[in-house]
């Protein structure tokens, strides 16, 4: 009888489309669902705290409250929370959330369902510059040359494209599109290329590329976070001008968009918060291509909603999946780009045939 | 608002527009004529200042058009593409949405400007899942929102069925006795007859002839632009154009 929940789905999204109300709720909802994933995720791993004492570690964290809550836990614990657990955890969240809206962003500038940061050569970008620090063993930028290579490198990468793209004043979507697929290409060959010449160091570039969240840690998570939530305020302020490029950019100029103004704005914006997401986690796919399709079909289209409602789509499904990723194989890590490929996506083709309906057209 | 064109030519590749010297009436519906390629659109991309003349200007009160910043040029003037894009799972209030960028939110007008194509009851449906008609609509009924004092159309009646067609004549005759500045890019010529005051006939991109309706949409005009002979009869409902439907020389 799958008919009866679908029919309660499409009442809830009728009504939700309908009510503004009904959107914010929606939004709490997913920021308590994100809140109790924090959590959970802080409790789960191989040394057993109980899970008062979790919350009871991140209770002192907070300043004024910590007054208030009993502190039974000893140091050790809190060390393995505080320096281990939670920056892992808390870096899923900047990372997630750092994908899901760039991704809303960027299919909203390419008005294209399949487009993600990384088609704009953010991806291969930082492969390169990450695996060139490992296999040439570069240190000149102290102890986190390989992150801040990454970043560069990334950064660079969509300057590039955009550069090449410009005609005229004008970035032309299409134009930019077939150039970042193009030097994507060009960058992974040379990453290939790096690997195949130095077989005994692939394991540690191979796992770059595959991306993980284990060895965040709190001073290079503390700069990563400023720079996304710096990014996502300013983009989220940016909504209504990228609900209008969705419906092409001759019709947006003629509402009043300052078009190519948005666009250099946001894909600056999107390519730096990405940039630095990537640089310490590695490439987690996946991410940025689907959480803003599950966050239309909850919301509808409009990126007044759909900006914040990626942003923690994204970081609830990456700190579930790191959990997974911990947690599947007793002893082992899997990256966690492996497990948002192999779960997420036979999750998503599952609600988006049971959910989306005619969103995407008939 | 005064929108002028004065020597205006533009040319991209072999494609050369003008010099085109033109005056659009205020108050009124003017209606671009001229066959596919003839420079319609390109005039409208120029009069909407999306295009940059190559000599001569396009002034509205003066200013060269490209000149003004999008939003102020947004209050005075809208602009109704022929290609419509698919935005990600929008509903049709999103749509009429991005049309108010340049003013105050209004859910009352929303809804008018909706009315006067009996859309109102589709305010939350899917603009994706529409027909290509209705997405016309509603395109026109979000530059109605927008609720600037010119307001330009491409092709406004295509993909449209009879019926609809003339709701959109009647609309443009009622926001024209509001005091709207309308120009067109039309080609069915009945139609120009009926709802237009003045038009400008291009081809190739030259202009052939500018004038009142009435005395510049004539048979020897129109076989100067298309290249086929054209009759007209008196009609109750006015005059009425035609044209053979096959070439005279195959015609035994």
């Amino acid at each position: 009888m799958s008919w009866i929940p679908m029919i309660s789905y499409r009442t809830f999204r009728t009504y939700v489309q309908g009510h503004e109300g009904a959107k914010y709720l929606t939004l709490l909802f997913l920021v308590i669902i994100l809140l109790f994933s924090i959590i959970f995720s802080t409790f789960i791993g191989s040394v057993h705290i109980s899970f008062m004492s979790v919350l009871q570690v991140y209770g002192s964290q907070i300043p004024f409250l910590s007054r208030f809550i009993p502190e039974n836990f000893t140091a050790t614990q809190y060390t393995i929370i505080a320096s281990i657990r939670e920056p892992e955890v808390l870096g899923g969240l900047v990372v997630g959330a750092s994908l899901g809206i760039g991704g809303a962003v960027i299919q909203s500038i390419f008005r294209n369902p399949i487009t993600e940061p990384y088609i704009i050569g953010l991806s291969s970008g930082a492969a390169l510059g990450a695996v060139m620090t490992i296999i040439l063993g570069l240190t000149f930028l102290g102890l986190y040359t390989q992150q801040l290579l990454a970043f560069v490198f990334a950064m660079a990468s969509v300057i590039v494209v955009y550069m090449f793209a410009l005609r005229g004043g004008k970035a032309h979507p299409t134009y930019m599109l077939l150039t970042g697929v193009a030097l994507s290409f060009f960058l992974s060959a040379i990453v290939a290329l790096l690997l195949f010449s130095n077989i005994n160091l692939e394991d540690e570039a191979f796992f770059w590329l595959l991306g993980s969240l284990e060895n965040i840690n709190w001073l290079e998570l503390f700069p990563v976070t400023a720079v996304v939530i710096l990014c996502s305020v300013i983009l989220g302020t940016q909504y209504r001008e990228l609900d209008a490029l969705q419906m092409g950019d001759t019709h947006a100029r003629s509402v009043g968009v300052n078009v190519e103004r948005t666009k250099g704005i946001s894909i600056f914006l999107v390519a730096l918060s990405v940039s630095a997401a990537v640089s310490i986690s590695g490439l987690i796919g996946f991410v940025g291509l689907i959480m803003p399709h599950v966050a239309r079909i909850i919301f509808g289209g409009s990126n007044r909603f759909v900006l914040p409602g990626s942003a923690l789509t994204g970081s609830i499904f990456l700190i579930l999946a790191d959990d997974i990723a911990r947690g599947a194989v007793v002893g082992v890590v899997i990256p966690i780009g492996i497990i948002t490929g192999i779960i997420g996506v036979p999750f998503f083709l599952l609600i988006m045939r049971k959910m989306a309906g005619g969103k995407y057209g008939t | 608002m005064a929108l002028e064109l004065n020597n205006v030519s533009y040319s991209a590749g072999r494609f050369k527009l003008g010099p085109i010297r033109a005056e659009i009436p205020e108050k009124k519906i003017t209606v671009i004529m001229g066959k596919n390629g003839s420079g319609k659109s390109t005039t409208i991309r120029l009069l909407h200042g999306d295009l940059k003349p190559a000599e001569g200007r396009i002034t509205l009160d003066g200013t060269d058009v490209w000149r003004i910043r999008a939003v102020d040029l947004a209050r005075k003037m809208s602009l109704v593409t022929q290609e419509i894009n698919d935005p990600l799972s929008f509903t049709v209030k999103d749509v009429m949405m991005v049309s108010g960028y340049a003013r105050d939110l209004d859910e009352e007008s929303i809804l008018q400007a909706l009315d006067l194509f009996n859309l109102t009851p589709f305010l939350y449906s899917s603009f994706n899942s529409m027909s290509g008609g209705e997405r016309r609509l509603v395109t026109i009924a979000a530059s109605i929102y927008q609720d600037s004092d010119i307001i330009i159309m491409d092709e406004p009646t295509n993909f449209l069925d009879v019926d609809n067609q003339m709701l959109v004549y009647k609309v443009l005759g009622e926001l024209k006795k509001k005091g709207k500045t309308i120009v067109l890019a039309m080609h069915d010529i009945s139609a120009v007859s009926a709802i237009s005051d003045y038009v400008l006939m291009l081809k190739n991109g030259e202009l052939v002839d500018q004038g009142p309706t009435s005395s510049t949409l004539t048979v020897e005009n129109l076989g100067k632009v298309f290249n086929v002979p054209f009759r007209t009869y008196e009609t109750e409902w006015g005059l009425n154009f035609s044209t053979p439907l096959v070439p005279e020389n195959e015609m035994d």
